[in-house]
């Protein structure tokens, strides 16, 4: 009887193993790269969203009724759910959730001295935190006035 | 044996092999579709990426654009500030007549602004919010859809272009627009214009004597300028708001109180008619000496009072007749009053009615003021001798009839006998009653209606000439004064009426028949308003009216109809150009002064408009089938047109003084007449371009 001699020899299997590691390799990190950018792809449209939302709401409140702050408040909720935007109780907004952990929304209210009527401009500032390039900012300015 | 051992051998080397391509291929195809995979969500990322880039961009581009519409409805609201729409005094403006190509040629740039200099700051404390913002610029132009004589409709494009993080934008706002013309056509023009009037002489109803401050009813003054008539100026009718009477003939008798009562308005009267004395400076006409004696006649127009009823003395002036038609004076005075005289032209078959009452004096020194003289019983006075009318040939009998007597008794021809210029006898004065020279019918009292039709003395148009006659230092005076108008304007019965586009330009913006016009008809045309309400509720409830405590407030511009009644209980204030047209009755208790010189119209199609208040300042109110009605004396700045304001209407009092906000024949009016609205301020974006 003849003995049979192994499918692979050590050497063999320890090359195909190398070329096999080697070439899965890049196939994960492609894979981590495409999460990571569906990831910031979502956070995007949910800033543009989160813009959208804001600008369309604020552009509708009574200028006259919105407060004039220096700095940036945080958004916050009343009692109602909705985010105020400080004094008049009609100074609210609904706005898609987002998560704290990554992003946080801050807002300023100004005047525009050099316009005729009675205006404010809301400026929204959303703060996005990510892993690979830390926090930036990103700054929505909406006009109100009558019209 | 050795060949089936190299058999088997290969057959496991070739499986082996097999084995290990498809392992390597297998290897190979996952790393291709995880590249792919790769690729795609490079490119999602990239894209969602963008779509944020481009919504923060937009966000800002709305910003500054909301902010330039602030300066743009700055410009609407008050129709200046902007050079290129609203072009300084004395140049037309591009936006009338409606016309697509002049229209969609029209672009305006932040330096076209009289605010440019606040529209970059504005612009500039924007961009200062956001880093790398920069370079913004904005432009505006037409896009004209549908247009005609009446409006112009389409969208106002604003474009907005700037730079933000190193990317060039350009977005597009849009806005529906409509240009309207915002003063009445035709009728703006007069101060006064009814369709269809009572009539004859039903508007003279003002009964009182010589003396009297003020009769039963009250005189309805129209003045057809802010300021009094100046000297010289015969082309004065052009700047000042016309009257329309309608077609009908109607008789307007003038007042011929005392000057000095309130409500006396006869800027041709003259005083001489009880007092003796006279002054140079008042408007008569004198003339030469009669053949070669010392005497001279002056013709005193006067006008309408009691007296000429009530009185032997002035009966004996119209030859012992007494006329009714000029014992009542009207209610309604054309010309302004004797403190503000505001001649214009006059259009429809009006007329007027007064007495020319002569005067024969003796002037021996040649200054046309009568002589003292004394009579036998020793009684001083002036020289005046009324010359009375005379109705047919028949009752001129020399020596006995006529008599030249004065109010005090003193005969020309018994009591002259030895006074220096004065002929023995009364044929070396007037050869005959008519046909001599001189003859008596030429010099004698008149009235009006004893003038030929032709010389055209009898159309109110001749007063304007009146007025004018003798104003200048060159020219003397005289009676009836030459005619300033052409010789078929005395009267002008309106058929052949143009009205210029304005003076700087060779068209008409109308020409046709007055009688014809209907005033309404601008109106009918559903194109022209901004919005239509379904009742007055639905009005109040979401138009652009500001209700407050004491006030209606409208402060854009706003031409709008509502069907049914509507009721101003309230002051109004139209802080911007404002047209309101109800289908049936229009109350309106007054109208407040605008704060920007922007003038209401208000309009009842179909019915009548009431006025309950007292003032209502730069108001156009248009009643072309119904009546306006007032109760109580009321003052008007504007204009006035109606199928007929009832005499009675008339006889309550009040003033109407015509702005000059309203003429649309003139440059500077039609300049600003234009109103601009525009429709909701809703995202439009037409492009974003990135290049």
């Amino acid at each position: 009887m003849t003995r049979q001699k192994a499918a692979l020899s050590m050497v063999e299997l320890l090359v195909a193993i190398a070329v096999l590691g080697g070439a899965l390799l890049p196939i994960w990190h492609l894979h981590y790269q495409s999460s990571r950018r569906v990831v910031i792809g979502e956070n995007q449209t949910l800033l543009k969203n989160l813009s959208f939302a804001f600008s369309t709401q604020v552009r509708r409140l009574d200028p006259n009724l919105l407060p004039i702050n220096r700095d940036f408040q945080p958004i916050t909720l009343n009692e109602t759910g909705l985010y105020h935007l400080g004094a008049s109780v009609l100074n609210t907004v609904t706005l898609p959730d987002w998560n704290p952990a990554t992003l946080s929304l801050k807002f300023q209210i100004r005047k525009l001295k050099a316009l005729p009527r009675e205006n404010r401009l809301v400026i929204l500032k959303i703060t996005w935190t990510r892993k690979d390039v830390g926090p930036t900012d990103f700054l929505i300015p909406t006009l109100v006035s009558h019209d | 044996m050795i060949t089936s051992r190299f058999a088997s051998k290969l057959l496991n080397d070739t499986r082996r092999g097999i084995a290990l391509f498809l392992v390597v291929g297998m290897v190979f195809i996952t790393f291709l579709l995880f590249f792919f995979m790769s690729l795609s969500t490079s490119q999602l990322n990239f894209t969602a990426h963008q779509h944020l880039e481009t919504e923060l961009a937009t966000q800002a581009g709305r910003a500054f654009a909301d902010a330039f519409w602030v300066f743009a409805k700055d410009v609407f609201q008050n129709r200046k500030g902007c050079e290129r729409i609203y072009p300084p005094t004395g140049t037309p403006s591009p936006l009338y007549p409606f016309r697509k190509n002049e229209l969609e040629k029209i672009e305006i740039r932040i330096t076209d602004f009289e605010k440019s200099a606040e529209i970059l700051k504005a612009f500039k404390e924007i961009e200062e919010q956001l880093p790398e913002l920069a370079r913004t610029t904005a432009t505006m132009h037409f896009k004209v859809r549908r247009f005609s004589d009446s409006f112009a409709h389409g969208d106002l494009c604003l474009n907005i272009a700037f730079t933000l993080k190193k990317i060039d934008y350009s977005f597009d706002y849009f806005r529906e627009f409509k240009l309207i013309r915002c003063l009445a056509p035709v009728v703006s023009k007069f101060s006064l214009f009814l369709s269809n009037t009572s009539g004859g002489s039903s508007y003279n109803r003002i009964l009182k004597s010589f003396q009297d401050e003020q009769g039963q009813e009250k005189p309805f003054v129209v003045f057809n300028s802010e300021n009094s008539f100046v000297a010289g100026s015969t082309d004065t009718w052009k700047k000042s708001g016309w009257i329309y009477l309608g077609g009908a003939p109607v008789t307007l008798n003038l007042d011929g109180t005392h000057p000095c009562r309130k409500e006396s308005d006869s800027f041709i009267f003259w005083p001489g008619l009880y007092s003796d004395s006279l002054s140079q400076a008042l408007p008569y006409a004198c003339s030469s000496y009669l053949s070669n004696s010392k005497l001279r006649v002056r013709f005193t127009p006067t006008g309408a009072m009691s007296d000429w009823q009530s009185s032997a003395l002035m009966k004996d002036v119209l030859g012992g007749v007494s006329l009714p038609f000029v014992v009542k004076s009207s209610v309604i005075r054309l010309f302004g009053n004797r403190d503000k005289m505001t001649p214009t032209k006059v259009f429809g078959k009006v007329l007027t009615s007064y007495v020319i009452y002569s005067t024969m004096i003796l002037d021996q020194n040649n200054d046309s003021v009568a002589d003292s003289i004394t009579s036998t019983q020793g009684i001083e006075q002036r020289a005046i001798f009324p010359l009375p009318r005379l109705g047919s040939p028949d009752l001129f009998k020399p020596p006995w009839f006529p008599r030249f007597v004065t109010s005090k008794g003193y005969d020309l021809f018994l009591d002259s006998a030895g006074v220096g210029g004065v002929p023995e006898k009364m044929s070396e004065l007037f050869a005959s009653y008519n046909g001599g020279n001189p003859d008596y019918v030429a010099y004698m009292s008149k009235l009006l209606r004893d003038f030929t039709p032709s010389s055209g003395i009898e159309s109110y148009n001749a007063l304007y000439d009146q007025i004018f006659e003798g104003s200048s230092e060159t020219t003397g005076k005289s009676f009836p004064a030459p005619h300033v108008f052409p010789q078929d304007e005395y009267p002008h019965d309106g058929r052949d009426f143009e009205m210029p586009l304005d003076y700087a330009r060779p068209e008409s913006q109308f020409k046709g028949d007055l009688q014809k016009f209907d005033p309404g008809s601008f109106f009918a045309d559903l194109n022209i308003y901004g919005r239509t309400y379904a009742d007055a509720d639905d009005f109040f409830a979401n138009s652009d009216i500001k209700v407050e405590t004491d006030h209606f407030i409208v402060n854009d511009p706003m031409v709008t109809k509502v069907s049914g009644a509507l009721t101003f209980a309230k002051p109004f204030m139209a802080n911007a150009p404002t047209i309101i047209v109800c289908d049936n009755d229009l109350t309106v208790a007054e109208v407040s002064k605008s704060t920007n010189d922007s003038k209401l119209t208000l309009v009842s199609l179909s019915g009548n408009i009431k006025i309950t208040g007292k003032r209502l300042d730069g108001v156009c109110l248009i009643a072309p089938k119904g009546e306006i009605i007032w109760q109580a004396p009321v003052e008007i700045s504007g204009s006035l047109c109606a199928g007929n304001i009832a005499p009675a209407t008339f006889g309550v009092g009040g003033t109407l003084t015509w702005d000059k906000g309203l003429d649309i024949s003139s440059i500077e009016t039609a300049a600003r007449s234009v109103a601009i609205l525009i429709g909701p301020n809703i995202t439009l974006v037409r492009k974003a371009v990135q290049p």
